[in-house]
């Protein structure tokens, strides 16, 4: 039998006779000893970069060990290595003595496991073409069908009586939020095909600019005047801090256009106007970010200074080049799968870039999502179908995620809400009236304009990961005024409804929403 | 050619800026895990695809990817980045094992069952009879068994030679994803990996039980080897047939989404199964099977939900693989590693020719079957460091070798396997989405 093995064989033990020779053939000194000294002094290295890392982990979270998981795969402590060579490591977390890894109970494992299960349950039954048929149908935006009740239960799960999203799982999410931030910004960059910006009605543009402007200065100014008496004197991060909670109010979403048009108020064109014009005013946050992130460097310690302008062209080209290079890869992709995974690659490496150099992943991913936009060949691309396919199960993960990161914060929240709501339903109330919408109502065009973006709440996330002197409690007012404003939309949408019901053929409708893709699908 | 590799330049050419930018501490709260991921699918891919068009595995060029871009070389990738996505293994190999398990109708290969016991029957204890002697025979020169009893000797060389035996089900599905193989070959390579992996973890339990009693072992589990392993092989196979159930139902009923789904079962099942001392290989694997088997749903069904999310798993999967390959220990490990890696792949040809002769297979199948065993990776790692964790006297030490004969079978294992599917004209021969992968 061994007669007929094959020659393979053979040549493979010919070339193991020739290895043992060569160790035979070297002194011992120099071999066996030193080179396992060698290599084991480098898994040592590689373990002190473990407990470095465990440490800058664990005082990241409160002294809770984040990466109780890490190894279990292989139930293995890294960090044995150490006790058969002790590390060279030059960082005090190296030196310091590393703490022992928790261990989860195997209940809590289980709870942990059930909770998470259930919550991506309800990500994707949310998803659902049917569930998304409803919310469109009945004129509500994604923010209060989807965001709110993601964010709730995000919220209930990091409850300590539940323990799902504790500290520790919500630190190994925390790409998950990168990540998110990252494709709602390639999402609203992907809306701003500049080819389809001759179709635009004249105009809208100066209205777009007149309404965000006056909402930014609005709801910026108050947010100050609030907060001025508990930050005197006036520091830059206040300014910094209004900006921001201006951009948020500065965004609207469709749904108040589109329950509207189905109430019977306002026509399918002038639906459309307004429509149009919440697509553009999504670039304002982009703006605003890109601007505060140059002048406010997060970090503070780059090996580079550059001019605030600098960093804004930073940004841009950073985006621009992620683009283009996503672009290319796309075109060259042999498969619908391999241009979605350039695609998922594109915008984490987008958000990561961003989210490493301490910019914003909302802006770069924006800018690269314009690129490939506005490049792409639109024939045989399924680009929007992709979009769509993948965000809402994206979109509400990223949504629980970060309700089991906020903070409801202190009473000062119904002060700065107060100020804060008024502002902005003033500020658009009064800016159609200031630079008429072409085509549409005034007085039903401020109304459409109410309901907040999904946009907002990731321009105030994104603000809380760069900066962490940014206050939680600005989340819950942008949380919360945007509740209102959608309750507010509801109340007025009911109140004309009673008063002139709309005709039967508007409506509820039973068909897919997918299948009726029309400017502003989802998101915004 | 040209466009992959111009554009796997200019991936490199971003991440190298974005490092020279980076500032002397990472942004607040950034891992950089969202910049590794994006990165590594973005230049996998590319490299994958300039290796396809040189007639090389795509799999080849993920690992290079890693190993150049990882802590020994460009670090671009560093090693808390690779430490951070931990958490991609699992989902990878969950996802490996599902499709594999999906992939083998029991009524199908039940004529070939004979042949893949037999291959695996003669292969794997040659494999550890010659790797284990090899090691005993140069213990005198190995200082981690020079000090040891005669005893201590024979069981250390056992367990090494039980680790060297280990074969690579990822490897070898995701070549025969890859090359879009059908046919004897690839059905006796994926038998034949299947099978040799479950008796790998059944033997370490074994020798690993008497090297705890022969040498005593710190950090080990409480719970008695044996039991651990009666827990990680039917709790793996219970938790298994209730993921496919599950899995089944939904399909059935939502049918949106299954990608999605399958990804956090194999998340779930990884990162529970860990702290449960199941394994998420035989988990999947069962539920593969079950799906396959007995809950009529056909793998072509999960091979095709599933393909979406395979490509930017099983790139950054093998990406970090590279990047966890040990070329420290392989420079200067190299002679001993190449022995055991020559001795490993005659021993495992022997056993093919023989089981194959013995079975009356297939000539394709008895010419190629021995390249098609070579490939080493997942389990082989994790043994490894187990044996770090549990014998630290000479654990770390065994674990510089097993690295660095495991950096040459990554390396050269799937070039051999992707060259005999297309030698015995099984490439191709597949209609799949797996095909597109």
């Amino acid at each position: 039998m061994l007669a007929r093995t094959h020659g393979m064989t053979a040549t493979w033990l010919a070339i193991a006779a020739l290895s043992a020779l060569a160790v035979l053939f070297t002194p011992r000194a120099a071999t066996a000893q030193s080179s396992l000294d060698a290599a084991i002094a480098a898994h040592a290295d590689d373990a002190a970069s473990d407990v470095a890392t465990d440490a800058s982990e664990r005082a990241a979270v409160d002294g809770e060990s984040l990466v109780v998981h890490r190894d279990a795969a292989l139930d293995v402590a890294p960090t044995d290595a150490l006790s058969t060579a002790p590390p060279d490591a030059s960082t005090t977390e190296a030196r310091a003595p590393p703490a022992p890894r928790r261990r989860l109970p195997a209940g809590q494992v289980a709870r942990v496991a059930f909770g998470l299960c259930a919550l991506f349950a309800l990500a994707i039954l949310a998803a659902h073409p049917r569930v998304r048929a409803f919310e469109k149908s009945a004129g509500f935006g994604m923010f209060a069908t989807a965001a709110l009740p993601f964010i709730a239960l995000g919220a209930i799960a990091r409850h300590p009586v539940l323990g799902v999203l504790s500290p520790s799982v919500v630190a190994d999410l925390r790409p998950v939020m990168d990540f998110g931030l990252g494709w709602i910004g390639f999402r609203v960059g992907a809306e701003f095909d500049v080819r389809s910006f001759d179709r635009i009605t004249k105009g809208t543009g100066l209205f777009v600019t007149t309404a965000t402007g006056l909402t930014l200065i609005a709801t910026g100014m108050a947010t100050m005047l609030v907060l001025v008496p508990f930050h005197w004197p006036l520091s830059s991060t206040l300014i910094r801090d209004a900006l921001l909670i201006g951009a948020c109010a500065a965004v609207s979403a469709p749904s108040g256009a589109r329950a509207l048009e189905r109430a019977g108020a306002l026509t399918a064109e002038a639906s459309k106007a307004v429509r149009a014009s919440t697509r553009l005013d999504d670039a304002v946050p982009m703006v605003v970010l890109a601007i505060v992130t140059a002048i406010f460097r997060p970090l503070g310690r780059e090996r580079f200074a550059l001019p605030p302008l600098g960093w804004v062209f930073l940004q841009v080209g950073m985006g621009a080049c992620l683009g283009f290079l996503l672009l290319a890869s796309r075109s060259a992709a042999r498969s619908d799968n391999e241009r979605s995974a350039l695609t998922f690659g594109g915008v984490a490496f987008s958000a990561g870039m961003a989210q490493y150099l301490g910019f914003s992943p909302l802006v770069v991913a924006f800018c690269a999502g314009v690129i490939v936009a506005s490049l792409r060949e639109r024939e045989g691309d399924d680009f929007a179908q992709l979009l769509l396919r993948l965000e809402r199960p994206i979109y509400l993960t990223f949504f629980a995620v970060v309700g089991a990161t906020w903070s409801v914060a202190s009473a000062q929240v119904l002060v700065l809400l107060a100020a804060y709501v008024a502002a902005r339903t003033a500020a658009k109330l009064l800016a159609p009236r200031v630079r008429p919408l072409p085509g549409a109502p005034s007085s039903l065009v401020a109304i459409a304009l109410q309901p907040s973006s999904v946009v907002a709440v990731a321009v105030v996330v994104t603000a809380r990961n760069l900066y962490p002197d940014f206050d939680p409690l600005y989340e819950s007012v942008v949380l919360f005024g945007a509740l209102i404003a959608e309750l507010f939309t509801q109340l007025f949408v009911a109140a004309w409804k009673r008063r002139e019901p709309p005709p039967p053929e508007l409506e509820l409708s039973d068909a897919p929403a997918d299948t009726d893709r029309d400017d502003d699908e989802v998101l915004l | 050619m040209i466009r992959p590799l111009a554009l796997f330049i200019v991936v490199l050419a971003l991440m190298g800026s974005a490092r020279a930018f980076a500032p002397a501490v990472g942004a607040p709260g950034s891992t950089g895990v969202a910049l590794a991921v994006g990165f590594l699918v973005l230049a996998a891919i590319q490299a994958g695809n300039a290796f396809a068009a040189v007639g090389l595995p795509r799999l080849t060029g993920y690992l290079l990817t890693g190993l150049l871009c990882g802590p020994d070389v460009l670090d671009y990738v560093n090693a808390r980045m690779v430490a951070s996505l931990e958490i991609v293994n699992g989902v990878a190999v969950g996802l490996i094992a599902l499709s594999a398990g999906s992939e083998i109708n029991i009524a199908k290969l039940r004529p070939r069952l004979r042949a893949i016991l037999l291959v695996s029957g003669v292969a794997i204890p040659l494999a550890i009879l010659l790797c284990g002697g090899f090691c005993f025979l140069m213990a005198p020169r190995l200082p981690f068994l020079a000090g040891m009893l005669t005893a201590q000797r024979v069981t250390a060389a056992v367990t090494l030679g039980v680790v060297f035996a280990s074969l690579s089900p990822a490897v070898a599905l995701a070549i025969l994803s890859e090359t879009g193989s059908a046919g004897p070959l690839s059905e006796m390579v994926l038998g034949v990996v299947v099978l040799a992996d479950i008796a790998i973890i059944v033997l370490f339990a074994l020798v690993h039980g008497l090297a705890t009693s022969v040498f005593g072992a710190s950090g080990a589990d409480s719970i008695h080897p044996i039991a651990q392993l009666f827990i990680e092989i039917f709790g793996s196979m219970l938790a298994g047939a209730v993921m496919a159930w599950l899995l089944a139902q939904f399909i059935k009923r939502v049918g949106t989404q299954v990608s999605l789904v399958v990804v956090a079962l194999c998340l779930v099942s990884a990162e529970v199964g860990a702290r449960l001392h199941l394994d998420v290989l035989i988990i999947c694997l069962t539920a593969g099977l079950v799906l396959e088997n007995a809950l009529g749903i056909s793998g072509e069904v999960v091979h095709r939900e599933i393909a979406p999310a395979t490509l930017p798993i099983f790139a950054v999967f093998f990406a970090l693989a590279g990047a966890k390959l040990h070329l420290h220990d392989l420079a200067t490990l190299w002679p001993y590693a190449l022995a055991i890696f020559a001795l490993r792949a005659a021993s495992l040809a022997a056993g093919a020719r023989i089981g194959t002769t013995l079975a009356q297979s297939e000539p394709a199948v008895r010419r190629w079957l021995s390249l098609g065993l070579v490939p080493q990776a997942g389990v082989s790692v994790g043994l490894a460091q187990l044996l770090a964790a549990h014998f630290p006297g000479w654990g770390a030490s065994a674990r510089a070798l097993i690295l660095a004969v495991i950096t040459i079978n990554e390396l050269i294992g799937p070039v051999l396997l992707r060259f005999a599917l297309v030698k015995s004209g099984e490439a191709g021969k597949r209609e799949s989405s797996g095909a597109e992968h």
